[in-house]
């Protein structure tokens, strides 16, 4: 059986592990992701796609290319990971998928999408979907689970990754931003090879593991008034932690333009940087469809020199 | 102390009749104009969403005028209405401003209570028992009132699209508002309403049949007109009668969860949105499908969905109303806003949308 799972949701780790677990489970399945092209592979969506952000539109293309390749196109309704929510229109990526679907007229209208509800924020909830999606894939002939859900990297793993990331470099920068924009080249416009070319080693969030950034988040929570969504819980916990204990030698906060999320995590990004101690320059890059890699290759330069000023004098 | 609230349509007659009874001093910001919209622009960012960047230059200019305390309702997840007093607050205290802060809770909770307790810990040293005694009264005052001016400005609406001189109507609006706000018993409150409500009637009608549409979207877009460039007026003047989706009167109905009918009803009215939203995205996006879907049923001309630019829920709704206009044959005019600086834009606009609700009703549109 082919499943199609756009390249894009491969940026979170639950999906990662949940592919993992599906091709343990289910030996017989082929995940196919899409090209990861720079338009998501797909030109013409029949729907509108409105003043949505770049990474959205671009995950609803792709999930379109998959269409016609696939047996199911699976696309998990993401609401809450690790007991925080993710953005709203994860909610909604499935529905707009199947509309525009609907309105194909070629191959692909066929395709079943799997879209069962995620919200996790334990153990037995990751066990809990694992069957609902098992169940939801292959109907009722669902195996039996020998094997546990495959458990998330360890704090000390993903730190002597980072070790060994960071090695070749002398200095680093910390590339703040949601999974999908740090991980994939055509959101981040290729900044981090840009970086490592100009001999920085670059720290992202996903290089810590979530608990960590989640626990150091919650300092800037008051009552109710909690940051509820997990990308901001990200990139707040990881520009404290990251100044903190790894004093980076900039900072670039990557977002994509007209991101609701990031537009809020940006105002407390900016305001605690104005109250750090020791002052670490910081550069805010507002990416869409319409950068282009030389624009932003002409920002990190001039960047990379106020780096280098602050460092010689 | 010095109570202050943000603009919400006419939701400052609601706050004002509540400090006034109850004995409290209270600032209020001076009307939203141009130069509020750019304080607001200038100490956020350009994804920030036009409710936030309007409700912050509220408060600057009513800091600015000398309000000490800040009081807003606020908000649950998943949109970032949820966020707004951390974020405006965090930007206040980075301008220098001091001052209190209370957030009455959108829904009510043990951490809301807690932080409510800890909000006003300040603020109860200075309020007296008399302040405290008159609140009952000032609340029914002011939910008395709030209810008037719902109810006034729903008749405008109407007799906005059928009138010989809309302007009229206007010129009715303000002075009925402004007695309502003058008001300061419950009998003189039912009196300025009705008085308001038989001038209406003086109003000359041309007796052409108007055409109706259903104006859903986000609730601070469809409720303040500053931010939705008064289009329910300016639809008005079109010979448009507007039916507007949110009342403040009905949020807070539902926020206390003690109206079980109205409850019901949102249910029901959720149901309308399954086929084309199989789960709860959020705020009022699934609503803004199922009211379209609702107004279809209803054999309204159209619908209007105002949103701010860059509003998460809404943007999925927009995308989600090209196929419902499509599939059932109802025309939607989408306006996702943001600067103000577009009135002649949305006139061209509406004028478009109209001519086209006029040609479907003759038949010469499919």
């Amino acid at each position: 059986m082919k499943i199609g799972l756009p390249i894009e949701l491969l940026s979170l780790e639950w999906v990662r592990r949940l592919q993992q677990d599906i091709t343990q489970l289910l030996p017989d399945v082929r995940f196919c992701h899409g090209s990861g092209s720079a338009r998501g592979g797909y030109q013409d969506i029949p729907l509108s796609e409105g003043d949505a952000c770049f990474p959205f539109k671009k995950m609803i293309r792709t999930a379109m290319a998959l269409l016609p390749e696939v047996d199911r196109l699976l696309i998990p309704r993401l609401v809450r990971l690790d007991g925080h929510l993710l953005c709203p229109n994860f909610r909604a990526f499935p529905d707009l998928v199947a509309l525009n679907r609907d309105r194909l007229a070629g191959p692909g209208k066929e395709t079943a999408i799997i879209d069962t509800v995620v919200e996790i924020s334990n153990r037995t909830d990751e066990e809990r979907v694992r069957v609902e999606l098992i169940q939801a894939l292959l109907g009722n002939s669902v195996p039996t689970f020998s094997t546990e859900f495959p458990k998330p990297e360890s704090a000390d793993d993903r730190a002597a990754k980072l070790t060994a990331k960071l090695g070749p470099y002398a200095k680093s920068i910390a590339l703040i931003g949601r999974a999908y924009m740090v991980q994939d080249p055509h959101l981040n416009m290729g900044i981090p090879a840009i970086l490592n070319g100009q001999g920085y080693g670059v720290i992202t969030p996903q290089d810590i593991d979530f608990p960590t950034l989640d626990q150091v988040a919650t300092r800037n929570d008051y009552y109710a008034k909690t940051m509820y969504w997990r990308g901001a819980r990200e990139c707040l916990g990881a520009f404290m932690h990251l100044t903190e204990g790894f004093e980076p030698a900039g900072i670039i906060y990557l977002l994509s333009f007209n991101c609701g999320v990031d537009a809020l995590v940006r105002i407390e990004l900016m305001s605690l940087h104005k109250k750090l101690d020791k002052k670490i320059p910081m550069m805010v890059l507002v990416g869409d469809e319409h950068s282009q890699r030389e624009h932003v290759f002409t920002r990190l330069e001039a960047f990379l020199d106020v780096i280098d000023g602050i460092t010689t004098s | 102390m010095k109570v202050t609230f943000p603009h919400l349509g006419s939701m400052y007659i609601f706050c004002k009749a509540i400090a006034e009874e109850a004995g409290i001093p209270y600032v209020l910001p001076p009307p939203t104009t141009d130069k509020t919209r750019e304080l607001g622009e200038f100490h956020t960012n350009e994804s920030v969403c036009l409710p936030l960047k309007i409700i912050l230059g509220n408060f600057i200019e009513a800091l600015d005028a000398g309000a000490d305390t800040i009081v807003m309702v606020g908000s649950g997840p998943p949109c970032r209405l949820g966020l707004y007093d951390r974020t405006i607050k965090l930007i206040l205290t980075d301008l220098g401003y001091e001052f209190r802060w209370l957030t009455i809770p959108g829904i009510f909770s043990w951490q809301s209570f807690l932080q409510n307790h800890d909000e006003t810990k300040e603020l109860r040293k200075e309020l007296t028992i008399a302040n405290f005694l008159r609140f009952p009264r000032a609340i029914m005052i002011g939910w008395r009132k709030m209810r008037w001016c719902e109810y006034l400005e729903g008749a405008a609406a109407k007799k906005r699209a059928v009138a010989v001189h809309p302007l009229e109507v206007e010129r009715w609006l303000q002075t009925s508002l402004a007695a309502l706000d003058k008001a300061r018993s419950l009998l003189a409150i039912s009196r300025a309403g009705k008085q308001a409500v038989a001038g209406l009637v003086d109003i000359k009608a041309h007796g052409r049949k108007p055409l109706k549409v259903m104006m859903v979207g986000e609730v601070y877009t469809v409720m303040e007109p500053s931010i939705n460039m008064n289009i329910e007026q300016r639809l008005g003047h079109q010979g448009v009668e507007v039916e507007r989706s949110s009342y403040f009167s009905g949020h807070i109905r539902r926020g206390s969860r003690l109206d079980r009918g109205l409850l019901k009803e949102r249910q029901e009215l959720m149901a309308l949105a399954v086929p084309y939203l199989k789960y709860d995205v959020g705020a009022e996006c699934n609503f803004s499908v199922a009211e379209t879907v609702l107004a279809k049923n209803r054999d309204y001309d159209g619908v209007v969905h105002v949103y701010p630019f860059s509003c998460m829920p809404e943007t999925t709704a927009a995308s989600v109303l090209s196929t419902v206009a499509t599939e059932l044959g109802i025309p939607v005019l989408t306006l996702p806003l943001d600067r103000k600086d577009m009135g002649l834009r949305i006139d061209t606009q509406i004028e478009a949308f109209v001519d086209i609700m006029h040609m479907k009703r003759s038949g010469h549109l499919l």
